[in-house]
């Protein structure tokens, strides 16, 4: 039994002993992370103190440590309003529904690796990549007029179909969360397929010759050998994707929005934002914004943790 | 060895494709091209907005070229000096703060990607966390008064370069980039964590440092709420908030307008210049795009360093 | 005044040392922390001579304010003050290059530093301020209701010990002429007073913001008259359908009643007027209530609320409502309006959009039998801004920043250099009396760049000192109220002021007598009506807006009165009956 112990000490000390070294022989690598440390440090733990106001009843005169503890009345309050469980559900699911965004960069970015043309390769890729540029405004308001029941440009080429030609679309709840991720899904490919892009510049070119003499076809190659090697970049920016699961801005919904479409448009971004807009409610946005984040977390550590399980990758 | 030539040189000049690989590059071809056109008719939908009456836009039917041609939407933008000293500060906190943020970036991000750091686990946990939670703003402001950094182009330099989204992108490139055997093999010969940084990490990594740099670059370009928050001096706003200040919202600042003329006029105005603006903002960070897909060319050879 | 004239040597001194050791790091530092110290010392040098100055000033032959204070009486006193540009409008970087502020600094000695933080944020950057104690002596420009009752004692208290009637008589005497209940318009449910107010009362004349307003031309066109009923609205906009009612040559592109939810005020909800309901100014949750005898009374449950409805329903099916109405941004509905689409809309005016006032004219139908329509708006029309400006409670500068503001308000002349910008301009002296100039006619359109240097020059809602309707004869909307002013005007059809005489003549006799006085209420109050706003709104302009859209049936409309019970409709109109009654 001692023998056990002291074995396990030695283990220990040998462990220790181990890490030291490698720390004393890794020193470089600390200076690379302190510049990143120092800022995370000074800019996000620095005020993290004020996650409290969720808690309290924040007014400027007595200071955050000063104002008045309420505990968890602010997400009572919330939960309790009439409407909780309508936003609460908008928001789901509009998020989940946006998730089938998050191929499509990737199928794009594998489609831009096949264009043998660089000349035409580069112009599909600047192209797709200038939505990301248009201001929220102006992206619904050229909705709108695209959308219009009147002369939009959709509504005629439904027309051409033999579709009816006066859909008014901005103005029914149903079609809401279909424009909303779509128009996203437009604004966005281009921009997130860079990652994608840059990602399978790493592909060994060799594995794809080989493969070619093996007979491989296209698909086949981009399976077998394209898909699994930019695959834990995949994983990466699917697990960041999953962690902000409830986060569905607010500026393009409210603008989107309107009395027709409010029962599905309502959502817990919009919500704050007419909160705050009537009335100074610090503690109260503070406190909705934390059930978001607090969701958006354990999203997260479930997300990293199958990812890790099954795949290997994972965020630590 | 001769097949494999020989297969390469056919499959790139396209001839003797097998009937699967045709029927690939058919569906491949359709999407890009029924992308290219979804994407290019809107955008070119706002160059040509740009140049016309609004009263002629907002009355649907399909814009191919200007109607009613004019610059007015141009001359109202740059006749405002906001908009040339926007540009030039812009300028600086997008030149500043991309290279200090993608410096920073990746060297954190090389650093998680090793497994023999001591401690780095930990401190990703912590870095993960901050994507959360945070104090918010009045407690930030509050740090930031005090470090004295209020109403500085230093603050906008620094402010938001750096953000755990991006550190967490470049480690999951580095660690698949970077095969340990290339690391092993460069101990062997005696090669310290600096050289073989630059040598071998740095050379590899181009693709992703492009992707920072833009991801940050525009990032800049784009942000404008730092700046509302922390500037006071108007001569150092950035582009972006003097064009949201020329574009207010009408529609979410009804309590702003007092008065229902003023609001009017200020429809009008915002609505003569809300495509102009867009060109005017978005041009030259465009131009930054064609720079960076130098370096997205295939085959940064892992293989080459291998052999 | 010894002790002040060796302050002020003092001053000139270290800033002439300051300037010889220039390039010194250190010596910026050293001269405004000795700055400080002198500029303490004259104020305690006045503070401590204040008794005998006004005597030895009249000696000295220097202007006496109405305070009894030489005008210079504060020389050398900085203000530190927050404001916010008028975000569109004015481009100036600098508020010390107006006309009005360097008359005022030139003449009292009282320099402002001005900080201008953006308009876009400017609720936060003023919450900031509080939060980090980083106060200026004042904020000009209003920094919200539910900002300052949040944080009252972070806002001087100006009721205390007479401070007003001390320093700022002229400012007082103008609040008294201006606010039927005086003071008490700005006074709080506990007796303090946190701001003054700025800008001006306007008349009646500017009052019923958006009317309806149909196009007689196309009346004309289709051969009919003006219509006096909603059945006779609805055949007239019948025949706008069926017929080419714009000429064009083409009979389908009319659209004969358009509106805008999402733009401005061009709101369905104007249409209620028809059937006796109206808002008697507070936004859109004004048509919900009403005020009758002194009762605050719930529209929106009633069955004229629903006969409304279910006319627009009609309306609709019948394809005579604009339906993307509910969605479309003010660029679609003006880009309409100016191509001769629509044959009825609301309208601040026709010659704001452009558009010639014969074409249009104010249409007031009735829809109900012994109901008579009413408009939007009341007899009142209150446009200042009473927290205007707040002054921090921890400001040293307070009598200093009250003389300053006095001295603007002390003059009919200075209030309207504040006010419209400098003589000449848009206003002028002519045989001693203030009238609009012979510039006001050729306005520059807006977007001409003129337009921005003339803005530049005009104080801009919510900045100037309070001014009443009297002073400000200029507008040619308020001629017509003013006794001894001529009204030779000759009517220009695209003008767009003497449009809006026109309009506001025709609808003065449907404009209500009663209504809820905006007055500073109790925070906790103001703070529960608010969160029962943020659910009841929604969904009564949900409900609102699927009735026009799908019609209503009985189902519909009793889960609709049930909602309105679950969503605290009857607490909101009660809050709004003790607020009336004084009681809350």
């Amino acid at each position: 039994m001692k023998g056990f112990v002291n074995q396990q000490a030695a283990q220990k000390i040998r462990k220790r002993a181990k890490t030291w070294k490698l720390m004393k022989k890794n020193w470089l690598l600390y200076m690379f992370l302190l510049p990143a440390a120092l800022y995370i440090a000074i800019f996000h733990y620095g005020p993290m103190y004020g996650l409290q106001i969720a808690f309290r009843d924040y007014k400027a005169v007595n200071g955050i440590w000063g104002s008045k503890w309420v505990g968890l009345k602010w997400i009572t309050t919330f939960m309790n309003t009439p409407r909780f469980w309508m936003i609460f559900k908008n928001t789901l699911k509009i998020s989940l529904y946006s998730l089938i965004s998050f191929p499509f960069p990737i199928i794009l970015a594998v489609f831009l690796n096949n264009v043998r043309n660089v000349r035409r390769k580069k112009f599909v890729q600047t192209v797709t990549y200038m939505p990301h540029f248009i201001s929220t405004v102006v992206l619904v308001g050229m909705l709108s007029l695209f959308l219009s029941p009147r002369n939009g440009i959709v509504n005629m080429l439904v027309g051409l179909f033999g579709g009816p030609t006066d859909t008014y679309f901005m103005g029914q709840a149903d079609y809401f969360s279909h424009i909303y991720v779509w128009s996203g899904i437009w604004q966005s490919m281009g921009w997130g397929s860079i990652i994608y892009v840059a990602a399978l510049t790493g592909v060994d070119q060799e594995l794809h010759d080989a493969a070619q003499v093996d007979g491989a076809n296209k698909l086949q190659r981009i399976w077998h050998i394209d898909i699994p090697s930019i695959l834990p970049t995949i994983i990466i920016m699917l697990i960041l994707r999953l962690g902000s699961i409830m986060g569905v801005g607010y500026e393009k919904v409210y603008l989107m929005q309107n009395s027709l479409n409010l029962t599905s448009s309502e959502v817990i971004s919009t919500y704050v934002y007419k909160m705050g807009l009537q009335d100074q409610r610090f503690s109260y946005s503070a406190a909705i914004g934390l059930f978001n984040n607090v969701i958006n977390f354990i999203v997260l550590i479930i997300a990293n943790k199958t990812a890790d399980k099954v795949s290997g990758s994972s965020l630590w | 060895m001769q097949s494999m030539i020989r297969i390469r040189k056919r499959s790139a000049n396209g001839i003797r494709q097998s009937w699967d690989n045709r029927l690939f590059d058919a569906l491949a071809n359709t999407f890009l091209i029924l992308l290219t056109i979804v994407t290019i008719y809107p955008l070119w939908f706002i160059l040509v907005a740009s140049f016309t009456d609004y009263k002629l836009i907002n009355a649907g039917s399909l814009l191919l070229y200007p109607k009613g041609f004019h610059l007015m939407g141009y001359q109202r933008v740059f006749a405002d000096w906001r908009v040339w000293s926007g540009y030039m500060n812009t300028l600086i906190y997008t030149v500043g703060g991309t290279i200090f943020g993608s410096m920073v970036t990746i060297l954190a991000g090389y650093a998680f990607s090793r497994k023999d750091l001591p401690g780095s686990g930990i401190l990703m946990k912590l870095f993960i966390f901050t994507m959360y939670f945070g104090g918010g703003l009045i407690p930030t402001y509050i740090m930031i008064k005090n470090l004295g950094l209020l109403d500085t182009r230093l603050l906008m330099i620094l402010q938001s370069s750096i953000s755990v989204h991006n550190i967490i992108v470049v480690r999951s490139f580095m660690k698949t980039n970077i095969p340990d055997e290339l690391l092993d093999a460069a101990t062997i010969d005696g090669c310290g964590n600096g050289t073989f940084f630059v040598s071998i990490v740095m050379p590899l990594s181009k693709a992703i440092f492009a992707v920072m740099v833009l991801y940050i670059a525009v990032s800049h370009w784009n942000s404008y709420f730092n700046a509302l928050i922390y500037l006071t001096d108007r001569y150092k706003y950035p582009l972006q908030v003097f064009l949201r200040e020329i574009l207010l919202q009408t529609t979410q600042n009804h309590e702003i307008m007092e008065d229902a003329e003023m609001a009017l006029q200020v429809q009008q105005m915002t609505a003569t210049i809300r495509y102009s603006v867009i060109v005017v903002s978005t041009a030259p960070i465009l131009c930054v795009y064609p720079f960076i897909q130098k370096y997205f060319v295939k085959g940064v050879m892992i293989g080459s360093v291998k052999g | 005044m010894k002790k002040q004239v060796l302050a002020a040597i003092l001053t000139a001194a270290l800033a002439v040392s300051a300037l010889a050791g220039c390039g010194n790091g250190n010596s910026a530092q050293q001269t405004t922390a000795a700055t400080t110290a002198a500029k303490q010392e004259t104020q305690a040098a006045t503070a401590a001579s204040s008794g005998e100055t006004s005597q030895e000033a009249a000696e000295t032959g220097k202007e006496i304010t109405s305070n009894g204070l030489p005008v210079d009486y504060f020389a050398g006193t900085t203000l530190n003050i927050y404001t916010k540009p008028s975000a569109e409008l004015d481009t100036s970087a600098n508020p010390n290059d107006k006309a009005i502020y360097q008359m005022v600094e030139e003449a009292t000695g009282i320099h402002v530093n001005w900080t201008l933080l953006t308009s876009q944020a400017w609720s936060e950057q003023v919450n900031l301020k509080l939060s980090s104690g980083d106060m200026p002596d004042a904020f000009l420009s209003n920094v919200g209701e539910s900002t300052v009752s949040n944080n009252m004692d972070m806002f001087y208290d100006l009721s205390k010990d007479d401070i007003l009637k001390t320093y700022a008589p002229d400012v007082l005497a103008t609040i008294e002429a201006v606010y039927p209940n005086g003071i008490g318009a700005i006074t709080w449910p506990d007796g303090s007073i946190r701001s003054l107010p700025t800008s001006r009362l306007e008349t009646v004349y500017k009052e019923a913001n958006w009317v309806p307003m149909i196009n007689t031309t196309w009346l004309k066109r289709v051969g009919m008259d003006m219509p006096t009923t909603t059945d006779e609205l609805y055949e007239v906009l019948c025949a706008f359908r069926d017929q080419d009612a714009n000429g064009n040559g083409d009979p389908n592109d009319e659209i004969p009643f358009g509106f805008a939810d999402k733009y401005s005020d061009c709101h369905i909800h104007h249409s209620a007027n028809f059937f006796g309901i109206a808002n008697a100014r507070d936004g859109d949750s004004g048509h919900y209530k009403m005020v009758k005898n002194g009762v605050v009374t719930p529209t929106a449950d009633t069955d004229a609320w629903r006969a409304w409805l279910e006319w627009l329903h009609k309306l609709l099916e019948e394809g005579l409502l604009d339906v993307e109405g509910f969605s479309q941004t003010g660029d679609e509905w003006t880009a309409k309006l100016s191509q001769d689409l629509y044959g009825m809309t609301f309208m601040f005016s026709p010659a704001h959009n452009g558009l010639n006032y014969d074409d249009w004219d104010v249409v007031m139908v009735q829809g109900l039998e012994g109901v008579e329509p009413v408009i939007d708006g009341n007899r009142y029309h209150d446009t200042t801004v009473k927290l205007g400006l707040t002054i921090a409670a921890d400001s040293e500068n307070v009598p200093a920043l009250l003389h300053w503001w006095n001295y603007i308000s002390s003059s009919r002349e200075l209030k309207m250099i504040d006010f419209a910008g400098e003589q000449g301009i848009l206003w002028d002296v002519y045989d001693g009396e203030i009238y609009l100039s012979d510039d006001w006619k050729k306005k520059p359109e807006f977007a001409n760049e003129s337009a921005s240097s003339l803005t530049n020059t005009r104080g801009e809602g919510g900045k100037s000192v309070l001014i009443s309707v009297e002073e400000y004869a200029v507008d040619p909307q308020n001629i017509h109220l003013v006794d001894g002013v001529p009204t030779e005007l000759e009517f220009d059809h695209t003008d767009t002021t003497q449009g809006r005489i026109k309009i506001q003549e025709k609808v003065m006799d449907y404009l209500q007598y009663e209504y809820i006085p905006a007055k500073f209420e109790d925070p906790e109050a103001v703070s529960e009506r608010t969160f029962l706003e943020t659910d009841l709104m929604p969904m009564m302009s949900n409900f609102l807006s699927t009735s026009i859209m799908d019609g209503i049936t009985d189902e519909s409309w009793n889960a609709y009165l049930k909602d309105l019970e679950t969503y605290g409709y009857y607490d909101w109109i009660e809050w709004y009956q003790k607020s009336l009654d004084g009681e809350l």
